[in-house]
């Protein structure tokens, strides 16, 4: 180190010196922020996703404190507080998983939710009430922040014979297999899915008419349909991959998509539950958890949806105060 | 082979073999009460003046006298020019320029323009050359090569530069790209030659080549030249004008004029006496 | 010579009608998205939504019915206020100096090096600053910050200012390098040292270029919707302080579009209608300052100038700042590299994506090249013929100008987002209702106009006019001066105007999602299929968090795509300059 810095200044060149003299400021105020970030401050840091956000959704219906959930308290309680619904002020908002996971995962005070499958070892995943999420607990109910996984049709215009055919494989238990490929909760019972699970056979020649299928919807659904989509090719050797035009912006786009459908073509996907009175034809193929997580250097293990709800409505704002 | 070209009359033979077609303009020039306004300023004053065909004319005076713009009136650059409004008659030869009859660019190709800074253009010698008959509509390459050697013959550079035809001609000296500029005018055969203070960015070498130049080219074509170099005027020119605060003051012969001025302020102006 | 004429007439007529089809492009982006913005506005009270505090919008609002949502957009409005002076801050003043250093102060090695590396920023998409942001700079504030937490507008300024260094950096650079020879020199025959003369004699000169430059930048901060909602925090709140949960105007676009209901989704577009405004405002201030330097500056600048001599400090600055600039680079390239090269595979680069396969960004390469192609044969001839109707058509200062450019200027500062709107509302719907690779070369061909014209401008305002003036004097039209005295001397300064314009074509995401495609697909079929570029794929496969290193192996590869772009690039241009200026002074050139 001397001796460099030696030979640089012997060199005589100011240009040198300048260069080194920037580097020596560089350092210095790295250092500076080291010691800063040294500083215990155990402030948590609430992260969420955007208001109309699916996985939002089903958080929000789940975590609750007295009766009234996170949900009910954004639309009833306090509206001119200038955070966003029920949310405390200062929380940060993601549009996607990896906006949440990668906060996450850099940030040691940070919390938030995403999907179960998408929990790797970069975050750590927390027991909710006492409960671990994994497959057998969502279909269990024990895991309590749960959502379906929704696949819609038209209601008024009758689908086109391969997009009929390509519905009959998203029934089947071909298809539940790739669920269960795909990180998400395989789901067969026949009440909770709207419909049986049924055997599928793969057609030998391609049926009558225009093949093109139009994939719109979630775009937390977007690995698990490109994997149903590959297989159902697979299978059917008639089918070529362009004949699907898949375009994925959110549950709502899907669920739009599917009531403007004219021609029969058009499968909807949402990440939150279909409505009783719903106007279009439906069934859950899957279930997703949706796993809280934190950061893998905390101490925290577990939560309770309580303690979440004073979280996020910043009740709760230090870590010190979930241990007492 | 190349000097036995030279040494024929390469001009004129080129001129019937390479079609450049002959415009229906004079080679003289003739002005009638012409007045100049740039917006409210008034910067030519009736001028009226005759300039006889192959002949080298010199419009001397000092910085702000209008006698670049008069110059600029010839070929029409002064069109360019916002707000520059002009009345009066403009004839070259029989042809009124400023009527709406005259097809402007084919009166630039008959009155050439060498500016006060060489401007070759950001290509080769030769396409520098070629510019303006391709401009014409000259397209065959061995009419182009032939017009190339005229040209630069005629500006006494064919021999400096038959091996560089393909270079740059902004890597040309100051000197070499203003006779470039003439041979570049010079291409596509005009009448006229208008030189806006051509030396005046050049050293005496080249200035003098350029002066050389300008008394062989007088034989084909009609050269006036702005200038504020008084012995050039002196040396070069066979009529001088002299131009004062938009006023055509004195016009005659040189000879005459710079021995015995009738003005007054000419006097002052050629004996540098001048305020 | 009836033919010349026709030739004269018709390309003045085509060069006006690329002049006008931009101001017709603006009018309609304008009137469309004002349009169908009113209801909402008038719903909701024009005076509520700007200066209304709270942003809670309610899904089930229609237009028939009472609206139980809050629609106030103050706190969207100061936070983007705040961090594009901040970015402009960071990166106007950062882009400057580092240009001025470029251009004058350093040696042509490191000129050339630092150049490319630069031109490699412009090529990065915004969602690699937004990983770079949430990975490397929050970490680094979190710690200092009350919240426990860097996310906020010191981050977002130092991202969104690291973002418009590119154009700042390239645009300043070109109009610094244009500035003649002799005023330097001049400046130096008078004694100025070195410093003195490039600060008081060559950065004045190139003044217009600089605001330029600065106002692009301006525009690109202000637009910017990838990297800011992954930096900002983007609670609807007002910033506060250095750190801190805030939202942008886009950020609030973006966050709600997929999903907003029917007067929410006005007031989203009455979001744009307010970015608009705002563009608007901004070029409009800036038209003022720079007319009011040239009415009455240069007196009184003169004696401030004399009493106080930046110009030592200017070239302290300069190297300080282009040391900064440098360190930014390292970090970021090996931030980039360090977690992509790992993972780049055959596989991933050369297969065709297959459904349910392993990922692979074969087919996105060649929808990149696609809408390159598409883009670039739009925009550029567009943006050229309107650019030399500015330059050459027209009186400098006349009405038309001032009309066309600031239209221009609008255009480019138009967020990418509200592009993206436009595009999906009109290109979409027309080339068969889906989303295609011709409705995405659409869309980005209007966002590349601005960059196109104001480039091409600037290059051929430093063509000097006696070259114009031989070509004239030699008989040659105008249309013939043009073509063969006039763009071919603006050529160099029209390739770096291309380059730039392949590189953000390269590097957008936000408006090609809903033009284009949203998921990684296989190989396109046609203009008018549907297709995912390198930037769209690198954000579908980072988007569930599951294909993470795919997605730092796709910015890898896209880096390496704009490095070979501005390499072939420099390469033609220097070919071009020596075509041009002769062996002798490109060498002189590059001495100094």
């Amino acid at each position: 180190m001397y001796t460099t810095m030696a030979v640089i200044l012997k060199g005589g060149k100011k240009v040198m010196k300048k260069i080194f003299a920037v580097i020596l400021a560089i350092t210095l105020l790295t250092g500076a922020f080291a010691f800063a970030a040294c500083q215990p401050n155990d402030t948590i840091v609430v992260v969420g996703r955007e208001a109309s956000s699916g996985t939002r959704e089903a958080f929000d219906k789940v975590v609750a404190k007295d009766g009234m959930t996170l949900e009910e308290y954004g639309n009833e309680t306090n509206p001119d507080d200038d955070a966003e619904s029920g949310y405390r002020e200062g929380a940060l908002y993601f549009t996607s998983t990896s906006g949440v996971a990668s906060k996450v995962a850099t940030g040691k005070n940070a919390i938030g939710y995403i999907s179960l499958g998408s929990v790797d070892s970069t975050v750590k995943a927390l027991k909710v009430n006492g409960t671990e999420p994994s497959t057998e607990t969502v279909l269990s109910g024990e895991y309590p922040i749960q959502r379906p996984f929704v696949i819609m049709t038209s209601k008024t215009t009758a689908l086109t014979a391969v997009a009929a055919d390509f519905l009959n494989f998203l029934k089947s238990s071909t298809a539940q297999q790739i669920v269960t490929n795909e990180k998400a909760v395989s789901l067969t019972d026949e009440q909770q899915r709207n419909a049986p699970v049924t055997e599928y056979t793969p057609l030998t020649s391609a049926p009558q008419g225009d093949l093109t299928i139009n994939v719109r919807g979630s775009t937390s659904m977007a690995d698990l349909m490109d994997a149903l989509v590959g297989k159902y090719i697979e299978l059917n050797s008639w089918m070529q991959q362009s004949n699907f035009k898949i375009d994925l912006q959110g549950s709502s786009t899907g669920r739009s998509a599917v009531d403007a459908d004219t021609v029969g073509n058009v499968i909807g996907m949402a990440s939150s539950a279909e409505k009783a009175d719903t106007p279009r034809n439906y069934f859950n193929i899957a279930l997703d958890a949706v796993a809280v997580v934190v950061n893998p250097n905390s101490s925290l293990t577990q939560i309770t949806l309580e303690q979440l709800f004073d979280i996020y409505t910043g009740n709760i704002t230090k870590f010190s105060q979930l241990v007492g | 082979m190349l000097k036995e070209k030279k040494d024929t009359d390469v001009g004129r033979k080129n001129g019937t073999e390479t079609n450049v077609k002959k415009a229906p303009f004079g080679n003289s020039i003739s002005v009638k009460r012409a007045d100049l306004f740039y917006g409210d300023f008034h910067a030519l004053k009736n001028i009226s003046i005759e300039i006889p065909s192959n002949r080298i004319t010199a419009f001397i005076g000092p910085s702000g006298c209008g006698k670049s713009t008069f110059l600029k009136c010839f070929n029409r650059m002064n069109d360019l020019v916002e707000g520059c409004r002009i009345s009066g008659e403009f004839r070259i030869g029989d042809v009124d320029i400023y009527s709406d009859a005259t097809d402007v660019n084919e009166l630039r190709k008959n009155v050439g323009m060498v500016f006060q800074k060489p401007n070759p253009f950001p290509m080769s010698v030769y396409d520098n050359i070629a510019y303006g008959p391709r401009t014409f509509g000259v397209r065959k390459r061995s009419q182009l090569d032939e017009i190339v050697e005229r040209s630069l013959t005629q500006a006494a550079m064919w021999d400096e530069l038959k091996d560089r035809l393909n270079k740059s001609a902004l890597g040309l000296s100051g000197g070499q790209q203003q006779r470039l500029c003439i041979a570049r005018a010079l291409a596509v055969q005009p009448q006229i030659i208008l030189m806006d203070e051509p030396t005046s960015a050049l050293d005496p070498i080249s200035t003098g080549k350029i002066e050389d130049l300008c008394s062989q080219l007088k034989e084909q074509v009609t050269v006036v030249i702005v200038t504020h170099n008084m012995q050039q005027a002196v040396r070069i020119s066979d009529k001088t004008a002299f131009f004062l605060l938009g006023d055509l003051v004195e016009y005659g012969d040189t000879e005459k004029m710079f021995t015995m001025p009738h003005d007054k302020r000419t006097e002052d102006y050629i004996t540098g006496r001048f305020g | 010579m009836v033919s010349a004429k026709v030739k004269e007439t018709l390309s003045k007529v085509l060069f006006t009608a690329a002049a006008i089809i931009c101001i017709v492009a603006v009018v309609t982006i304008f009137v469309f998205i004002v349009a169908k913005s009113i209801p909402a506005l008038s719903k909701i009270g024009v005076f509520d939504f700007i200066f209304g505090d709270v942003w809670r919008p309610d899904k089930e609002d229609v237009y028939d019915q009472a609206i139980n949502g809050k629609y106030g957009i103050l706190p969207m409005i100061v936070g983007s206020i705040f961090s594009t002076v901040g970015a402009i801050i960071v990166g106007g003043v950062l882009g400057f100096f580092t240009a001025v250093f470029l251009a004058r102060f350093s040696s042509p090695k490191v000129k050339k090096i630092f150049g490319t590396v630069i031109n490699l920023l412009a090529g990065i998409p915004s969602v690699v600053y937004g990983f770079f942001g949430m990975y490397v700079m929050i970490p680094l504030f979190s710690g200092i910050s009350p919240t426990a937490d860097g996310s906020g507008l010191l981050v977002t300024s130092l991202v969104l200012g690291i973002m418009i260094l590119p154009t700042v950096v390239a645009l300043s650079k070109t109009s610094l390098e244009a500035v003649p020879q002799s005023y330097y020199e001049g400046a130096r025959a008078l004694g100025a040292r070195h410093e003195q003369a490039v600060f008081r004699t060559v950065v004045p000169a190139a003044k217009s270029g600089i605001t330029a430059s600065v106002i692009l930048g301006v525009g690109r901060a202000i637009g910017e919707t990838m990297a800011v909602i992954m930096i900002a925090g983007n609670s609807p709140e007002y910033p506060d302080g250095l750190f801190g949960s805030f939202r942008t105007l886009t950020a609030n676009i973006v966050l709600e579009m997929g999903y907003a209901g029917e007067v929410q989704m006005g007031a989203l577009l009455s979001t744009g209608v307010i970015l608009l405004i705002f563009i608007a405002i901004i070029n409009l201030l800036f038209g003022l300052v720079m007319s009011d330097r040239k009415q009455h500056g240069s007196g009184r600048r003169h004696l401030r100038e004399i009493k106080y001599d930046f110009s030592k400090a200017g070239k302290v600055l300069s190297w300080v700042t282009a040391g900064i600039v440098a360190v930014v680079l390292v970090l970021i390239i090996g931030f980039v590299f360090i977690k992509g090269i790992p993972h780049i595979t055959p596989q991933l680069l050369f297969s065709d994506y297959k459904y349910g396969g392993e990922p692979s960004i074969g087919p996105a390469i060649v929808a990149t090249l696609m809408l390159i192609v598409i883009s670039i044969l739009i925009a550029v001839p567009l943006g050229i013929a309107t650019a030399v109707y500015l330059n050459e058509y027209t009186r400098r200062g006349s009405r038309m100008v001032k009309i066309v450019r600031s239209a221009i200027d609008v255009l480019s500062g138009i967020p990418s987002i509200v592009y993206g709107l436009f595009g999906a509302l009109t290109f979409v719907v027309w080339f068969g209702n889906t989303t295609s690779i011709l409705a995405g070369g659409f869309t980005v061909s209007i966002m590349l106009l601005p960059v196109v014209v104001r480039s091409t401008e600037e290059s051929l305002k430093s063509v000097p006019d006696s070259f114009r003036e031989g070509s004239l004097a030699l008989g040659a039209g105008k249309v013939r001066t043009i073509f063969k005295v006039v763009l071919p001397s603006a050529l160099p300064g029209i390739f770096s105007a291309i380059i730039l314009a392949v590189g953000r074509v390269v590097s957008e995401t936000a408006p090609l999602i809903w033009t284009m495609g949203s998921v990684i697909q296989p190989m396109p079929t046609g203009f008018l299929g549907g297709g995912a570029t390198l930037a769209v794929a690198l954000y579908a496969l980072s988007n569930e968090y599951r294909y993470m290193n795919e997605a730092y192996a796709t910015a890898c590869v896209l880096m390496i795509i704009v490095l070979a772009l501005n390499t072939a690039a420099g390469i033609i241009a220097y070919r071009l300059q020596r075509k041009l200026q002769g062996e002798k002074n490109v060498k002189r050139k590059k001495r100094y």
